[in-house]
């Protein structure tokens, strides 16, 4: 390797690398998370063996979350509480670096750089792919450590061979979509195109997947796609390595192909040109239209997002009600003050995952203000005749009507998903704990406003950061371990849990009114500090 | 009213132990082209910033029409337009809808102004910011100032991606400003077009003023440059008070005269001079003898 393409390697590593051992603690934490909740919901031979049949029957849950094979054995269950999950976040993952390693460098111009020393277009990108391949053995590395060390727990008791099994096909799909982020990125220019051409890749996998796994009679379908042949690699469960063939095949062809293109294009540019858009769109004339200008697209796949969930729970409200009727998730609940069971039981874990969402929609679109800020942009605006006050409450008002439109579609598509499925909700239930739904994300965006008043660069972590931890705080605590002290630090402990329980008007006041305040707080302070830029 | 379109006073801005603006006191006259000189970190930016209300003062006040900045921001900001010297847009909006966007937030415009300039500066306002390069998206913000009609413009760098084209251009519009009774302030590297379009520069080096003064008055202080020729070799002037000779061969020296010519004038009566040329200093000049190696401070 020249010194030239060792510098190329080295440029990307860090992010790769740092990347890799993210993904791969928060890989680990999900198998720990599930595995370890497994024996506490499902204590009983009888218990299991319901779920089994429940969801192993189910081909609507099939075609979601892939085949539910020995769900009455941990691996099993395992697998299928994470498969579809892990897999679609790994691919996402890698799929974004590369993109953001290859076409994000070019977009900038640092590219340029690279291309002038002494090294081949081809070098280059081998040497980028090779800090890649470094991230992703990172990733590998550090989940099968965790998932091993959790294997040795009596109660759990995976072998070695099935953590690394695991650890593997996380490797493999990885690998597969940081490829395609690879050709899309020779493809597509800038990089948002390049990094929508690989989600729709990933989309039609997924479509395709679901085609094969919707009923028996389709399951060859299910060998057309990538998604596919990772589901019937079945850690935990199998150790079958056919399916690290076709892999491993797209992969060096996808390499192939990457590598014969980089040359046939100009540097900064892609095959495919950005054409003008068809229609010229109306000019945003005050910062309304500017946020809808900017985050519409965002908050429109936000609102599909939630409502494709939110038709899935209701959907599947009816047998999955029927389960933790039969299950000890009742006593769990219980732990949480959820004191109901059945399906109103489910639909309130469903809720509570909504207002997750939520809770992610409404703190990361703020944070955008700070983006917006740290970028320059807010220069412009805040030497207008506008109140830089108002710029900040004008925004946070925004994402609250948004997070309050989302959660009004949540409980309605809820409502419809059930009764598609057979079951019955009261739809004004369901509307109501929709609405409930969105207090914890209403705190949490008054929160993220005053974080970005006083810290910009901490606004985009944070938000992030305060729902995971709130979220694992509930999830500990209801799987009864000490983290049952910590949960009136979770956002979601003071969640009223509609329609399991009833409306808690104090509760929600109370929360909203945090939100309120540290929002309030945060506008009287943004005027009166300096504006920042990178 | 006041008279004055800026006025600082004890201008202080510190972060943490750095102190990035020293006490600076500066006034600009209402209509005045106002040149900020210095050179990187020199604090002109930092000024700019703390008088577009963007950062708050340390110490000091400063006024825009007589409106304290920090007071009241927004009546400041109903006077003046801003191009910052990197110019961040928003990549999915098209020019049209930056300058539509700027136009509508400030409440005031020229549209008409405003298309003529877009065909002056040679903008293709249906392309989205992401695809237009550095010098075209500086285009795009100097042509939403200079449409406001702003009371007073500031301009932070504002010619650094442009071709020598389209920075003729900005100076006919700046000339076109102040025909009109705007003021405005610059602060530029480029020293030529200081040097062409301001009537008065202040001259910042590590956060402090150092002059402020008109180019003439400058000019007069700072010293001559003189080009000799003799008939035979030429004499020693070295010993002359005032000179600092620059060049010497054959029967040509080249001088340095601050403080009058006569001592050179006398020294040279009994020599044969062939030819001499005299010329005042350019700003360049001046700037590199006042941050130049070995730069004497006024």
């Amino acid at each position: 390797m020249t010194r030239a393409a060792f510098a190329t390697f080295r440029q990307g590593l860090n992010r790769s690398v740092m990347g890799g051992v993210m993904v791969g603690l928060v890989a680990g934490l999900m198998v720990a998370s599930v595995a370890g909740s497994y024996n506490t919901l499902y204590p009983t031979a009888q218990s299991r063996e319901d779920l089994s049949i429940i969801f192993g029957a189910n081909h609507a849950v099939s075609a979601l979350f892939g085949r539910a094979t020995s769900l009455n054995s941990l691996g099993g269950f395992t697998n299928f509480k994470l498969g579809t999950t892990i897999t679609i976040t790994i691919a996402l993952w890698a799929l974004l670096l590369a993109t953001r390693l290859l076409r994000g460098e070019e977009d900038a111009g640092r590219a340029d750089w690279l291309v002038m020393s002494d090294q081949s277009r081809r070098d280059v990108l081998m040497a980028q792919m090779a800090s890649m391949v470094t991230g992703i053995v990172a990733m590998v590395v550090v989940t099968g450590i965790i998932v091993m060390a959790i294997g040795r727990e009596a109660s759990v008791g995976f072998s070695a061979s099935s953590a690394w099994y695991f650890a593997l096909s996380l490797g493999a799909t990885a690998m597969l979509f940081a490829l395609v982020g690879v050709l899309s990125s020779q493809f597509f220019a800038p990089r948002h195109r390049a990094s929508r051409a690989g989600g729709i890749v990933l989309g039609v996998a997924y479509g395709i997947r679901m085609v094969g796994d919707a009923s028996a009679a389709t399951a060859w379908v299910s060998w057309l796609s990538p998604l596919g042949w990772i589901e019937s690699l079945n850690p935990f469960v199998t150790t079958r390595p056919f399916g690290f063939i076709p892999i491993a095949c797209l992969s060096l062809v996808l390499a192939a192909v990457a590598l014969l293109s980089v040359t046939q294009r100009d540097v900064g540019a892609g095959f495919f040109e950005e054409r003008a858009p068809r229609h010229v769109r109306q000019p945003p004339r005050n910062l309304v239209g500017l946020f809808v200008r900017l985050e519409g697209v965002t908050i429109s796949s936000w609102f599909i997002a939630l409502g494709v969930t939110a038709l899935l729970f209701g959907f599947v409200a009816k047998s999955a009600g029927t389960v933790v009727a039969n299950s000890s998730i009742a006593q769990v609940l219980k732990r949480l003050g959820i004191a109901a069971s059945g399906m109103n039981t489910y639909l309130s874990i469903a809720f509570l995952i909504t207002s997750v969402l939520l809770c992610l929609f409404a703190t990361i679109t703020m944070a955008g203000f700070s983006d917006e800020e740290l970028s320059g942009r807010l220069d412009l605006v805040a030497t207008s005749p506008t109140p830089r006050a108002k710029l900040l409450m004008q925004r946070s008002i925004l994402v609250a009507l948004a997070v309050l439109i989302g959660s009004l579609l949540a409980g309605m598509v809820v409502s419809l998903g059930v009764m598609c499925g057979g079951g019955h909700a009261a739809v004004f239930t369901m509307i109501e704990a929709g609405l409930v739904s969105a207090s914890p994300a209403l705190c949490l965006l008054g929160l993220i406003t005053l974080i970005a008043a006083i810290r910009p660069r901490w606004a985009k972590a944070a938000g992030p950061t305060l729902v995971m931890a709130s979220f694992v705080i509930e999830v500990a605590a209801g799987i009864g371990t000490s983290a049952h002290g910590l949960l009136p630090l979770s956002v979601f402990h003071w969640m009223a849990t509609v329609p399991a329980g009833s409306f808690d008007l104090a509760s929600t006041a109370a929360l909203i009114a945090i939100g309120v305040g540290a929002g309030l707080v945060g506008v009287w302070i943004f005027p009166r500090r300096d504006l920042q830029t990178r | 009213m006041s008279d004055f379109a800026i006025e600082a006073h004890g201008l202080t801005k510190r972060f943490g132990a750095t102190l990035a603006l020293d006490h600076l006191d500066l006034v600009v006259e209402a209509g005045e082209v106002f040149g900020l000189l210095g050179p990187n970190g020199a604090g002109k930016t930092t000024a700019i910033r703390l008088l577009l209300g963007l950062a708050r003062a340390s110490e000091g006040s400063i006024r825009v029409f007589g409106i304290d900045v920090a007071a009241n921001p927004v009546r400041a900001h109903r006077r003046l337009a801003y191009v910052p010297g990197e110019v961040s847009l928003w990549p999915g909006l098209t020019g049209h809808d930056c300058l539509e966007l700027m136009m509508s937030l400030s409440g005031r415009g020229d549209k008409a102004y405003r298309s003529e300039l877009v065909d002056r500066f040679h903008l293709d306002p249906t392309r989205k910011i992401r695809t237009l390069s550095k010098g075209n998206r500086q285009k795009v913000a100097l042509i939403a100032a200079l449409a406001s009609r702003a009371d007073l413009l500031v301009f932070d760098e504002p010619t650094s991606g442009l071709d020598p084209l389209m920075e003729r251009e900005f100076r006919v519009a700046v000339q076109e400003a102040t025909q009109r009774g705007q003021t405005i302030l610059l602060s530029s590297h480029i020293l030529s077009e200081v040097d062409a379009l301001c009537s008065k520069v202040a001259l910042l080096q590590n956060g402090k003023l150092i002059e402020v003064a008109t180019l003439d008055a400058m000019r007069a202080i700072a010293s001559v440059r003189v080009d000799l020729e003799f008939e035979g070799p030429a004499p020693d002037l070295a010993a002359v008070p005032g000179i600092k000779v620059m060049e010497q061969r054959d029967g040509h020296v080249s001088l340095q005269v601050s403080g009058g010519t006569q001592a050179l004038m006398a020294a040279l009566r009994s020599t044969t001079v062939t030819s001499l040329l005299s010329r005042e200093a350019s700003l360049e000049e001046l700037f590199f003898a006042r941050y130049g190696p070995g730069a004497t401070p006024p």
